[in-house]
């Protein structure tokens, strides 16, 4: 059996804040990374769509076929890149899927969701550690009309779920312009092409889903950090972002691969330390407001000062 | 309601390709779309006014029937079977300019983009409240607002505040639950 991965893609270059859209080419073309978290993540996954179905997944109608694409481009990616974990047999449209890391068989018709047990998207992000997005273009805009999304960072897509992109992103305290340009290399992405990038935030306690229907669970750790469990609490949290455009239903797939470090682990790494002190002391305070930190911007500043 | 500032709206872009000009004007709005009539006039396309709402004077008090080429009126636009045929029956190019309060012009472009309009196509000048309705995140209730910051939500009892986040799907802006009970730094 192939070893899962350990990796942290960490994303700040640079010693102080700026932000930009930081996309580059996706190599290799997988948006799939499969990591020593893998077990965990699905099994809290699946904990919360079985609990939170209501804000976990939702698909517009009309999108079945893009899913049933999502399916595919996933299945095959994950067979490609990790023949020792996945495998694929096919007869036509008789699909049998073995995840031999969680010992499953899926036997299923491709095309027809009535043979799975949830709708195409819902059941292979179920396979899979990253949150699935799907944006369907149309009148020159994206608009996101399905997904599966478990580990949301302060968004929900029940509520977001329709919108156009601007609509999704307003407010935020970008410039308005560049929104746009981001938007209008998004509707360029060509098929083939995948891109990808990463954004990073803060935030308080070990858990990946941080989704504004449960702030009451995750929102009050915030005012509770001291210079005592300010290297344990504070986490840096990285979203690694691709992008793939479908070329049956010329929707776009954003896949959303979340990872963790508390401040005190990602300490051990000098440069990444002295890099994220830099850009926390430039950080304008509308972002660090965006990004959920004021209330503990100090005590991760002064606890990275004294490691150094 | 009360007669709104309109003052500080910005005229329409006139659109000098499309082919038809369809005008919604409720009537605290009409006093302040004469300007805008006259540039679309002058692209020599049709100008069709429609009189949105109860009420109101009559165009010709403000001498537009000259530029103006048809009129209409739709004492109420939500869920007009009528209003949906008109805009469905409108020639490609047609472009629509709204100029009423926010959640009339809202509940216009919905019903314009159903039927094939681009957002492109559409400009909306809104007035008065922006929005009417928050919806409580932790229990997905829509409440109604006024210009109060917070709501308390009518179904889990929560203290919301009120966000400028809009969602066309639930007709409302997002509303967060304010944390009570929570010791902040500075407070102990």
């Amino acid at each position: 059996m192939m070893a899962l991965q350990q990796r942290f893609p960490f994303p700040l270059e640079e010693n102080s804040y700026f932000y930009s859209n930081n996309l580059k080419p996706l190599q290799p073309p997988c948006c799939i990374q499969l990591t020593t978290e893998y077990f965990h993540e699905v099994a809290e996954k699946r904990r919360l769509l079985a609990n939170h179905p209501e804000r976990c997944f939702h698909a517009l109608p009309g999108t079945l076929a893009a899913q049933w694409e999502v399916v595919d481009e996933i299945v095959h990616q994950l067979v490609d890149t990790y023949p020792d974990c996945f495998t694929l047999e096919n007869r036509g449209d008789e699909w049998t899927f073995r995840n031999l890391l969680l010992n499953e068989t899926e036997q299923f018709t491709f095309g027809d969701s009535s043979t799975l047990p949830v709708q195409p998207l819902d059941w292979i992000g179920r396979h899979v550690q990253e949150d699935l997005l799907l944006m369907v273009q149309r009148d020159d805009d994206l608009h996101l009309e399905a997904g599966q999304l478990c580990f949301p960072s302060a968004w929900s897509l029940t509520f977001d779920l329709g919108m156009a992109f601007h609509e999704i992103h307003r407010p935020v305290p970008w410039n308005h312009e560049l929104a746009e340009k981001i938007r209008r290399f998004l509707l360029r992405v060509e098929a083939g092409k995948p891109w990808t990038r990463v954004n990073w935030a803060m935030h308080v306690g070990r858990r990946l889903d941080l989704s504004p229907e449960a702030f009451h669970e995750w929102g009050p750790a915030r005012y509770q950090v001291s210079s005592e469990n300010v290297a344990d609490e504070v986490q840096f949290r990285v979203e690694e972002q691709c992008v793939l455009r479908l070329p049956g239903s010329n929707a776009l797939l954003f896949s959303i691969h979340t990872y963790l470090k508390s401040v005190g682990e990602l300490s051990q790494n000098p440069d990444w330390a002295q890099k994220l002190h830099s850009v926390l002391v430039t950080l304008p305070e509308q972002v660090a407001a965006y990004k959920g930190l004021t209330a503990y911007r100090a005590q991760v500043i002064e606890y990275l000062e004294r490691c150094q | 309601m009360m007669e709104p500032n309109l003052k500080a709206l910005a005229p329409f872009d006139i659109h000098s390709r499309c082919r038809k000009h369809l005008l919604f004007v409720h009537p605290l709005g009409a006093a302040h779309v004469a300007p805008d009539i006259r540039r679309m006039a002058a692209t020599g396309y049709p100008v069709e006014w429609n009189h949105i709402g109860e009420g109101g004077a009559e165009t010709s008090d403000y001498g537009f029937d000259a530029l103006i080429s048809a009129k209409r009126s739709w004492p109420d636009i939500h869920d007009s079977d009528a209003l949906r045929t008109y805009l469905e029956d409108q020639p490609m190019g047609t472009h629509l300019y709204i100029t009423a309060p926010w959640g009339w012009g809202r509940s216009i472009v919905r019903l314009a983009e159903t039927v094939g309009y681009a957002k492109e196509d559409i400009q909306v000048r809104g007035f008065g409240q922006k929005y009417h309705q928050v919806f409580c995140i932790a229990c997905y209730t829509t409440n109604p607002i006024d210009n109060a910051s917070t709501v308390t939500c009518r179904q889990c009892g929560r203290v919301i505040s009120v966000s400028d986040h809009y969602s066309p799907r639930w007709d409302a802006v997002m509303g967060y639950p304010i944390l009570d009970n929570v010791t902040k730094k500075g407070n102990t």
